[in-house]
């Protein structure tokens, strides 16, 4: 049985009437999700518009696509009025076989936004509850992100704990120069 | 094979690229690596070494993994590792949605702290360079992560929830 503490914010939200709903997005939502994701990434740092337009294009297609072949699911945070405030997208990314694992795809959570105004709240942990709801329901047993430094906090406290995942930067001047001649 | 940078001598050991030939030996070194990290059950193996089979060998034929084999000049195996490309989202400034993804990196036990995954880490990201991929990424087991930090990688913040299994 799925163990959503008693007092969780997806509970407590249904009980007390939040100005604020969590519900499931629609292709019809995809605007709002590609406009939410902008803003992320503007908040992030690119400001460049031509940038940001042609980003909003890619992931729209991207999207789209995903949640047609239901391999993509968004959560939209929504004010009483119908105004979109916030988002999240959980998608099953493809990963290699593990012979703990039955199936070779996981769940990522994506494109977690909050606007500004709305933030303090517990609007990205309805959202993140509402996702880890979806993965017992289906059967998943992990959730993944990469999470952003005002992310960091709120995960930290759902329970989410750092991997051993590691990167290197290819164009990093420092990264020592491959010395094998193959 | 110049060896000069290598800590500890390697020499005589030479990284190739993998051929599908070369398949039962990544599969064997794919189900080595599980077991030294502790995953055990003969049955589990013997499935886990069918899948990854077949999902190497289709990603190997349409260039979406690469692998190498490190070898003595005689042919004896010391190590292997594979690069695929891992489909990530989208992001602005990037192109396309492929993650280059090491993964399987193997020593053979009789061939450990010879720097032969250094030089097999080398090949990949002398490969990943060549193909115009700025990142290689990982996930480290406990003996791995000295070596790529040596080799330049950095802890990312990928976090994971881990969801509760139903008792039986």
């Amino acid at each position: 049985m799925p163990k959503i503490p008693i007092s969780s914010p997806l509970r407590a939200s249904t009980k007390s009437g939040s100005v604020f709903t969590i519900r499931q997005a629609t292709l019809k939502d995809l605007d709002a999700l590609v406009s939410l994701r902008r803003a992320e990434q503007t908040e992030f740092g690119q400001t460049d518009h031509p940038i940001l337009d042609k980003a909003d294009r890619v992931f729209s297609r991207w999207a789209r696509s995903r949640m047609k072949a239901k391999r993509l699911v968004a959560w939209l945070a929504e004010k009483r009025n119908g105004t979109i405030v916030g988002c999240g997208c959980l998608w099953l990314q493809p990963v290699h076989p593990n012979p703990q694992r039955k199936r070779t795809h996981r769940p990522y959570l994506l494109s977690m936004y909050t606007d500004p105004k709305s933030r303090g709240r517990g609007l990205a942990t309805r959202i993140v509850l509402a996702a880890m709801d979806w993965c017992r329901k289906h059967g998943y047993h992990t959730l993944s992100l990469h999470a952003s430094d005002l992310g960091k906090g709120v995960y930290k406290s759902l329970g989410f704990k750092p991997t051993s995942e590691m990167r290197a930067r290819l164009d990093d001047p420092n990264l020592p120069r491959s010395h094998a001649r193959l | 094979l110049a060896s000069g940078t290598s800590r500890r001598s390697a020499s005589g050991i030479k990284v190739r690229r993998a051929t599908l030939k070369d398949l039962p030996e990544l599969v064997h070194q794919r189900r080595a690596m599980w077991e030294d990290l502790g995953v055990k059950g003969k049955a589990e193996h013997d499935r886990a070494d069918q899948i990854y089979g077949r999902w190497i060998r289709s990603r190997m034929k349409n260039e979406r993994l690469v692998g190498w084999i490190a070898a003595k000049r005689d042919g004896t195996v010391a190590g292997g590792g594979c690069v695929w490309l891992q489909e990530v989202q989208p992001r602005p400034h990037r192109k396309g949605t492929l993650q280059p993804y090491l993964l399987s990196m193997y020593t053979e036990p009789e061939f450990r702290g010879k720097g032969v995954a250094s030089k097999i880490v080398e090949a990949a990201i002398d490969w990943t360079r060549k193909q115009g991929y700025e990142r290689l990424q990982l996930h480290a087991s406990e003996m791995g992560r000295g070596v790529y930090k040596r080799l330049g990688f950095k802890r990312t913040w990928e976090m994971r929830f881990n969801i509760n299994r139903p008792r039986r």
